[in-house]
């Protein structure tokens, strides 16, 4: 990822800092939308409001699946490939962290991309959990767990219980490099996630910017499997 | 110094051991309330699940729904004076229950009518009544949960 000095880095003569778009729309509105949705999920299950929950469950479902299109087929920062590093880069991005100044990366860091991976990961574990379990009471069912025998829904209720700690770990650690961030870099990383695009001072060539036509391509094919999941995949036989 | 965290350390494993050792109190007639409710279950979920198929056997609702019937019948029995939470067992059963007694069996009364409903769907082969029988049998579970059962830590 392209890095350049920061304000108080080292600034090449005459550049001043230009405005550069890191977050398409369509990663924002996801972003923001896991932000609402994962405490209403919490609250909705702590609550026993259990078929809201299966309905913000789904909207979740279909929000993972389109974020996994957009993994492939998104924006530059988007993408899988740009942000998923090796150890080696993870490494000298760890060794920087204890510097003051902004690294001002345009996207995911080597280390923030492999903690979106888990937090793709936990989520979608999560969902898979809750698609096939059912409630205490077997009153409340999942879409799918008639595919499942009853064993395994009540596993994976249990499952789905635990598996909640393991997402408050990894969102714990997101918004606590986010402070981080904040307080000891002096970079506000909640800005761009916001509005799309942040100051970088120094050249630097502007993320690929994907078509909005393929992002509605991927809503119609997300929205389209969810629905499908979300009536109990007809066409898939219970065993 | 040293000496001090060893006695800590072996007074730490002591406690921590009679913590294990000390055992979840059993009571036979809660046990077998749980047993009686895991079967409703998973009657009532056999019964959903069929009728989620694209054509649901009559003869596997049929069967689970007699199972219903014959719980829902003796359900009131599952719970004689005294085994609630002094039994010291794990229950979500409340003393409720036993203060409110003909409260309790009329709930129990309620879920006997709506499965008596579900039997009679089904035995009449009415996939639309069925369902409708088998929500209102739901209805009943929870309605009576909601007075009559400890919410969920």
């Amino acid at each position: 990822m392209t890095r350049t000095g920061g304000p108080e880095g080292p600034q090449p003569a005459g550049s001043a800092p230009a405005k550069v778009r890191v977050w398409d729309p369509w990663v924002r509105l996801t972003h923001w939308s896991l932000v609402l949705l994962v405490p209403a999920l919490w609250l909705t299950a702590e609550k026993g409001f259990l078929s809201v929950h299966r309905t913000l469950g789904e909207v979740v479902v279909g929000l993972l699946l389109f974020r996994i299109y957009w993994g492939f087929a998104g924006s530059e920062t988007a993408r899988f490939a740009s942000f998923v590093k090796g150890p080696g880069a993870v490494v000298a991005y760890l060794k920087g962290l204890g510097s003051k100044t902004a690294g001002h990366a345009v996207g995911h860091n080597a280390a923030g991309g492999w903690s979106i991976l888990l937090m793709l990961l936990a989520i979608g574990v999560q969902v898979s959990l809750g698609l096939v379990a059912q409630d205490k009471d077997g009153l409340t069912v999942s879409p799918l767990t008639h595919l499942v025998p009853y064993a395994a829904s009540e596993a994976a209720r249990e499952w789905h219980e635990r598996v909640f700690f393991a997402i408050v770990a990894v969102v714990s650690l997101h918004v606590a490099a986010i402070v981080y961030y904040a307080f000891a870099k002096r970079e506000n990383l909640v800005r761009p996630m916001i509005w799309g695009w942040k100051l970088v001072s120094g050249p630097v060539a502007p993320p690929a910017a994907a078509p909005a036509w393929r992002a509605l391509l991927g809503a119609v094919l997300a929205a389209g499997l969810t629905w499908w999941v979300a009536l109990g995949a007809p066409g898939v036989p219970a065993p | 110094m040293k000496r001090t965290i060893l006695v800590a350390t072996a007074l730490g494993l002591a406690l921590f051991a009679a913590g294990c050792a000390k055992k979840e109190v059993k009571n036979p007639i809660v046990t077998a309330r749980h047993e009686n409710y895991e079967q409703v279950k998973q009657a009532f979920r056999a019964i959903g699940d069929e009728l989620k198929k694209e054509s649901p056997s009559f003869e596997v609702i049929d069967t689970n729904a007699e199972k219903l019937d014959a719980l829902a019948k003796d359900l009131p029995s599952w719970f004689p004076e005294g085994s609630g939470p002094e039994t010291g067992a794990k229950t979500e059963a409340l003393p409720v229950i036993w203060e409110k007694w003909p409260d309790f069996e009329e709930a129990a009364g309620k879920l006997q009518t709506a499965v008596g409903g579900l039997v009679a769907a089904s035995s009449a082969e009415d996939l639309g009544l069925t369902g409708e029988a088998a929500k209102n049998v739901g209805g009943a579970c929870k309605s009576c949960h909601d007075t009559f059962r400890k919410e969920d830590d």
